[in-house]
C-alpha cells in the first residue's frame, strides 16, 4: 500500500493573531491520509456559546425535537443505506452515526432538504450573532461523537487510502462544518455592549469639552485680546480731523486770498465733514462723533479742546 | 475620532486666529515704519516729501525702502501716503518807516502777523479690522496718530527724525 501523507490547512482568518499548536491526541498519521483543519483559539464567551449551540442541537436531535432538515447532513444522501463496505471490505460505522435513522430517517432521501438548509445557512450568515446552520450542527455533532468535535486548535481528520466515497463525503462535510463554525466565530462583534457604552461616554465627554472650549474657552487657551479703540480715541480722532481740515482751509486761504467755496477745492480733505462759510473770513466745520453728537470747529473762536489737539501736531514744528 | 477632531479644532481656532492677527499687525507696523522712515529721509535729502500715492501704491521716490514688495497693503488693510498743508503764523516787526506826523504819537508800529504754509506728510491705513487700527494707534500714540472711522492716520512733521 502506497503511503502518502497529505496535509492541508484551511484558510486562517485569525484576527486575534493567535496560532494555537495542534492537539496532542491526534491519531497516528502513519499509513493514513490526513486532512488538518485549523481552528483558532477562541476563549471568548461568544465562541463558547457557539459550541454550546452546536452541542445543544445535538442533544435536541437525539431527543427527536429537531425537524428533519435541521438534522440531516446534506451530503449524506448516499449514506442512507446504512453501513457501507469499502472496496477492501472494511465497514464504515461512522456513516451510521451521522445519518442516525432513528432521529432523522427521512433527511438523507430529500434533496430539497439540502436546498432549504443552504437557504437557512445564507440567512444565518447575514446575522450578526454567531450561529450554525443545521447542516453544520449535524456535522459537528458527528465529529463530537467521534471525539473530534472539541474545540481543538486543529482538527485532524484521518482519511486512509481505504476510505470509501461515503467516508470522504463525511470528512468533507466535517471540514465544511468547521469552516462554517470559524466563520461564525469571526462574525462575533468585537465590541461588546460594555465597550460601546464606554465609547459612547467618552465621545459624549469629548464633545462636551469641545463645546465648552468653543463657547467659553478656558483662560489658558485664550490668547490676549487684541487692542480696541475706545470711545475717547474715536472722539479725539474727530477733533483731530476737524483741526487738520481747518488747516487745509487756512492753507487755501493763504495761497488764494479767499476761503474755498467747498472742501472739494481744498487739497487733502477728510471725509464726512460739513463745511459752512459764514463770512468771507469765517467758516465752520462740523462732524459727528461715534455717538452721533455734532462737533463743530468755528474758525472765529475755536473750542479750547482744539488747542490741545493742535499741540499734538505742533510740538514738532508743524502748524506753530 | 470626530469628537477629538472637533475638540482640537475648538482649542486651536482662537490661537490660530490670534497668530494670524499678530502676523498682520507686525506686517502693518513694519510697512508703516518703513514708509515713515523713507519719507522723512527723502524730505531730509531733497527737501520735498514723496509724491502722494493712492491706497496700496508705493510712492515712486521710496520704492527702494520696500524690496520685494509691489504694494503697500496687507491682509485686510491698505496704506496710503498723503501730504497736508499747515499754516504757520509768526509775528514780525513792521519795518515800515513812520510818517513824520506819526513821530511822537507812537513809538513803533505793531508787529505784523506773517502766515506761511508748511507741508507735513501723512500716512493713512484703511482697514475694516479695528484691531489693526487699534494696534497702530497704540504703537504711535503721542506721535500725531489718530483713528477716525476705519482709517488710522499718522501726521509726519517735516522736522521729525527719520529713525523709529
Amino acid at each position: 500500500m502506497a503511503r502518502k501523507r497529505k496535509k492541508s490547512k484551511s484558510k486562517k482568518r485569525d484576527r486575534r493573531s493567535k496560532a494555537v499548536p495542534p492537539v496532542d491526541d491526534v491519531p497516528s498519521v502513519d499509513d493514513e491520509e490526513i486532512t488538518t483543519i485549523s481552528i483558532d483559539d477562541g476563549g471568548d464567551e461568544d465562541v463558547e456559546a457557539l459550541i454550546a449551540q452546536a452541542l445543544e442541537l445535538g442533544d435536541d436531535s437525539e431527543a427527536g425535537g429537531l425537524p428533519a432538515e435541521v438534522e440531516a447532513p446534506p451530503m449524506d444522501s448516499d449514506a442512507s443505506a446504512g453501513t457501507e463496505t469499502t472496496p477492501e471490505g472494511e465497514t464504515t460505522p461512522e456513516v451510521e452515526e451521522i445519518t442516525e435513522p432513528e432521529t432523522a430517517p427521512e433527511a438523507p432521501t430529500k434533496p430539497e432538504t439540502v436546498a432549504d438548509t443552504e437557504a437557512d445557512a445564507a440567512v444565518t450568515h447575514r446575522a450578526t450573532q454567531p450561529t450554525l446552520t443545521p447542516a453544520a450542527a449535524a456535522a459537528l455533532r458527528a465529529l463530537r461523537t467521534e471525539g473530534m468535535g472539541q474545540r481543538a486548535a486543529e482538527v485532524i481528520l484521518d482519511l486512509g487510502d481505504e476510505g470509501t466515497p461515503e467516508e470522504r463525503d463525511r470528512v468533507l462535510q466535517a471540514a465544511l462544518a468547521h469552516v462554517e463554525m470559524q466563520d461564525a466565530v469571526y462574525r462575533v462583534p468585537t465590541t461588546t455592549g460594555r465597550n460601546r457604552r464606554i465609547g459612547a461616554a467618552l465621545t459624549t465627554l469629548v464633545l462636551a469639552a469641545a463645546l465648552w472650549v468653543a463657547i467659553a474657552p478656558p483662560r489658558l487657551l485664550v490668547p490676549p485680546a487684541p487692542p480696541t479703540i475706545t470711545a475717547v480715541d474715536r472722539r479725539d480722532g474727530v477733533h483731530a480731523a476737524l483741526w487738520l481740515q481747518a488747516q487745509q482751509v487756512e492753507a487755501f486761504r493763504v495761497e488764494n486770498g479767499r476761503l474755498p467755496r467747498s472742501l472739494e477745492e481744498v487739497r487733502g480733505g477728510f471725509p464726512d465733514l460739513r463745511y459752512v462759510r459764514s463770512t468771507t473770513r469765517q467758516y465752520q466745520l462740523v462732524a459727528h462723533d461715534p455717538d452721533g453728537r455734532a462737533i463743530m470747529y468755528d474758525s472765529a473762536s475755536p473750542n479750547p479742546v482744539f488747542e490741545t489737539v493742535a499741540a499734538r501736531f505742533t510740538t514738532r514744528g508743524v502748524g506753530s | 475620532m470626530i469628537a477629538v477632531l472637533i475638540l482640537v479644532f475648538a482649542a486651536v481656532r482662537p490661537v490660530r486666529r490670534a497668530a494670524d492677527f499678530e502676523a498682520r499687525k507686525v506686517r502693518a507696523l513694519d510697512q508703516v515704519g518703513a514708509l515713515r522712515g523713507a519719507a522723512v529721509q527723502r524730505r531730509a535729502d531733497s527737501g520735498a516729501w514723496p509724491t502722494p500715492s493712492a491706497a496700496g501704491r508705493i510712492p515712486p521716490e521710496v520704492l527702494g525702502a520696500f524690496p520685494g514688495d509691489s504694494t503697500l497693503a496687507g491682509d485686510g488693510y491698505s496704506i496710503e501716503w498723503a501730504t497736508l498743508g499747515f499754516v504757520t503764523s509768526t509775528e514780525e516787526a513792521d519795518t515800515q518807516v513812520l510818517p513824520p506826523e506819526a513821530i511822537g504819537m507812537v513809538d513803533s508800529l505793531p508787529p505784523v502777523l506773517v502766515e506761511t504754509i508748511d507741508t507735513a506728510g501723512m500716512i493713512l491705513v484703511r482697514s475694516a479690522d479695528p484691531g489693526i487700527l487699534a494696534a497702530l494707534l497704540e504703537a504711535y500714540r503721542g506721535d500725531g496718530a489718530f483713528v477716525r472711522d476705519s482709517t488710522w492716520s499718522l501726521v509726519v512733521p517735516p522736522e521729525v527724525d527719520s529713525g523709529p
